[in-house]
Parts: structure tokens; C-alpha cells; sequence
């Protein structure tokens, strides 16, 4: 598999799981919300890193 | 200083966040079993198990367990963490952090993740059945990822991507993960002394240039042991490689270094020459790989003083390694 390849499906895994967290936030006691929306927006963090690694791979495909 | 103790009743981001916890402080957690994520935003907070049975779960509801954002020196020491739905522990934009001797599994995400972070040791910890185990993204460099075991995750045990450079991956140990043991992407990286044994790649060197593998164990891959795609300048040598279904080394790059291996029983080839270019192959020793010991398919590489042994009578590699090429299966344990 190439890098590219694996990054899109590593982009497509985790917006699954940003998606399936982003539910379980809904269901949460107030008290625990806080934190785990910080936890959230980390895991967000990588999914940007994620999005750009793949435009500039896609982006030098394209120059080639 | 002070030692604070802490129980599974205590909130351990609220104690962080308030004036009795300072820089330097020791929170020594009791036994017991913790449902909570700790957001640590302080420096130099040392979290450290009391006895063995420091449990953190998340009953695959809460995210992550520990979140260090942005901090140098802490210290987290012997927690167990299992079933979170994202990572067991994620340093963002971190310095100078340790991890040590933690046991992580089941965490759907990662089981350690270093974001944008350097300078960091990973040591000891063991991580099982999460998706990588230890993994370094966004410009992450010089850390140090040393003595740690990555088992049985739904992807890599060790990976790196995103200009991950200059780190060191030392006397670790992947074991029975989906793809690859090590998939290294990033430059001047070092591998030095870690077993790669029944992955389904051994290890992967992606884009980057001028990274180091040197005596590391590769056993039983399903594909590749070393597949090396990088671009220039990569070292490897005095690794051992046995009972690989593919290529023992499989190198794609420009002037590669490939120096005193040892590679046995590859099912395609003990030594690959892809499209490389100007590659140095000493010094290597080469037994019984199928159906060539080195196969050069590149341009001008220089190949000086191999050894090369055929495969003696019933002693090729499904011979010796089996279907499951699971000869050196003990040694995983």
C-alpha cells in the first residue's frame, strides 16, 4: 500500500471515530464532557495533520 | 515538593489544575480502578502508580486517558489503561516528557500518540491491541522510543509519519501486528536493536532519507522483512532476518548502504535490488533464499564479497520455516 493510499484510509478510520466519539459526548454526564471534548479536539488535531500530509502528497502527484 | 496521594474517588485534572499541586509534585495513585481522563497543563507533575493494580478504564466511553498538552517533564509511571475510545496517552506539543513502564490495551485509536512533540522518552511500556501502538505524527523529533513492546494491534506496533525525524527506536519489541512491526516515515531516524517477529511487514522505511537500521531481528513476516522505500542515503546493517514469505530486503531508493546482514529462507529473494540506484551490498551474509540470494533489478549497484550458500536438501525455506513460518514462534513470548 502505498502512503497515499494508507492515508486516506487512516483519514477515513479516524473520521469514523471522531464521528462515533462525537456521539457518545451527547450521552455524557455533564461532568465529564469538559475533558472529554479536549480529548476530542486532539484527536481532531491529528485528523488535520492527516488532511494536509494528504493534499501535499496529492498536490506533488499532480506536479509530477 | 510534595507528595500528594490520590484515589479513584479523587479528580485528578481538577487536583492538577488547583493551587495545592505545583511544579515538582508527586501524585502517588492508590490501587484501585480510575474512570476519568487526566488533563495534565502543568510542567514537571510526576503521576506514578502506587502498586501494580493502578487501573485506568474507560469502558470504551471516554476518550482518551491521559492528555498532556503543551507541557514539559511529566512524568507518568506504571498505570494500567485499557478501554478507551481513543488513546491511552497523547502528548501535544510536548518537551521533554516520560513515559515509563505503563501497560495500555484496547484502546480503539492509538496506545501512546506523540503529536507535534519532542524530546520525549517512551520506555518500558507495552501496548496490545489497539490500533498502532505507539505511533509519532506531525513533526515529531528526537524522541526517544526505547525497550517498549507493541503486540497484536490492528495495524503497526511502531509508526511514525508526517516528518517524524531524528528519533530513536531502540531494543523494542513488535509482535504479531496486521501490517507492519515499524512503518518509519521521516528522516535520520534509528532503528537499533528491536524485533520485528510475525508481523505482516518487519519494517517499512517510507519517504525521508538518511535513516540508520542496524542489528535488528526480523522473524516470520507475511510479506517483507525490511522493505525500504526512502529516497537516498539509508544505512542497514548487521541485521538478521529469517523465514520472511517475501523479500528479506526489498530497496526501491538511491545509494543505500547495505552492510554485514544476515538473511536466511526468504520465500522472494534474500536481498531485492528494485529500482535502485547505486546502492553499496557488502559483506552480507546470505542462506538459502529463494529463488535468488541477491536479485539485482536496479542500476549500478556495487556488490562486493556476499556470501552466498545454496539451500541444502530438504532445507528450503517452507522446509525450514513451515506454512505459518512460525519457526522461531518461542521466541515471541
Amino acid at each position: 500500500m502505498d502512503l497515499k493510499e494508507k492515508l486516506k484510509k487512516e483519514i477515513d478510520r479516524l473520521n469514523e471515530l471522531i464521528k462515533d466519539c462525537e456521539n457518545k459526548l451527547q450521552e455524557m454526564q455533564d461532568y465529564l464532557r469538559t475533558s472529554q471534548e479536549l480529548a476530542l479536539s486532539f484527536c481532531k488535531k491529528e485528523l488535520a495533520t492527516l488532511e494536509q500530509e494528504y493534499i501535499k502528497l496529492f498536490e506533488s502527484d499532480l506536479h509530477k | 515538593m510534595a507528595v500528594i496521594n490520590v484515589t479513584p474517588l479523587t479528580d485528578i485534572t481538577a487536583l492538577i489544575a488547583s493551587e495545592s499541586v505545583n511544579e515538582g509534585d508527586v501524585l502517588l495513585l492508590e490501587e484501585g480502578i480510575y474512570f476519568q481522563s487526566v488533563i495534565i497543563p502543568k510542567n514537571n507533575i510526576r503521576i506514578i502508580a502506587k502498586g501494580s493494580k493502578v487501573i485506568f478504564d474507560g469502558k470504551s466511553t471516554l476518550i482518551t486517558a491521559f492528555l498532556l498538552s503543551n507541557v514539559t517533564g511529566v512524568l507518568i509511571d506504571g498505570i494500567n489503561i485499557r478501554y478507551y475510545r481513543a488513546n491511552g496517552i497523547e502528548i501535544d506539543s510536548g518537551y521533554g516528557n516520560r513515559i515509563i513502564k505503563n501497560t495500555i490495551n484496547n484502546t480503539f485509536n492509538f496506545g501512546i500518540s506523540i503529536l507535534d512533540s519532542s524530546n520525549n522518552l517512551l520506555w518500558k511500556n507495552e501496548v496490545s491491541k489497539c490500533n498502532d501502538g505507539i505511533r509519532l505524527s506531525a513533526a515529531s523529533t528526537n524522541n526517544w522510543i526505547i525497550e517498549n513492546t507493541a503486540k497484536e494491534c490492528s495495524d503497526d506496533g511502531f509508526e511514525s509519519i508526517s516528518a517524524a525525524n531524528n528519533n530513536a527506536y531502540i531494543s523494542n519489541k513488535a509482535i504479531r501486528n496486521r501490517f507492519a512491526g515499524f512503518e518509519i516515515v521521516g528522516s535520520n531516524n534509528l532503528l537499533f536493536e528491536n524485533s520485528s517477529i510475525d508481523n505482516v511487514q518487519g519494517i517499512i522505511i517510507g519517504s525521508g532519507s538518511d535513516t540508520m537500521i542496524i542489528g535488528n531481528t526480523i522473524i516470520g513476516s507475511r510479506t517483507d522483512a525490511l522493505t525500504i522505500t526512502g529516497q537516498r542515503n539509508n544505512f542497514t546493517a548487521e541485521n538478521y532476518i529469517e523465514c520472511t514469505r517475501q523479500a528479506g530486503i526489498f530497496h526501491l531508493g538511491q545509494f543505500g548502504t547495505f552492510l554485514s546482514n544476515e538473511i536466511s529462507y526468504s520465500g522472494n529473494d534474500g536481498i531485492l535490488l528494485g529500482s535502485s540506484v547505486r546502492d553499496l551490498v557488502m559483506d552480507n551474509k546470505l542462506t538459502c533464499n529463494l529463488p535468488e540470494n541477491i536479485n539485482d533489478d536496479g542500476r549500478d549497484n556495487v556488490l562486493i564479497n556476499n556470501i552466498e550458500k545454496q539451500c541444502e536438501p530438504c532445507g528450503s525455506p517452507s522446509d525450514i520455516c513451515g506454512d505459518n513460518c512460525d519457526v522461531k514462534e518461542n521466541s515471541s513470548n
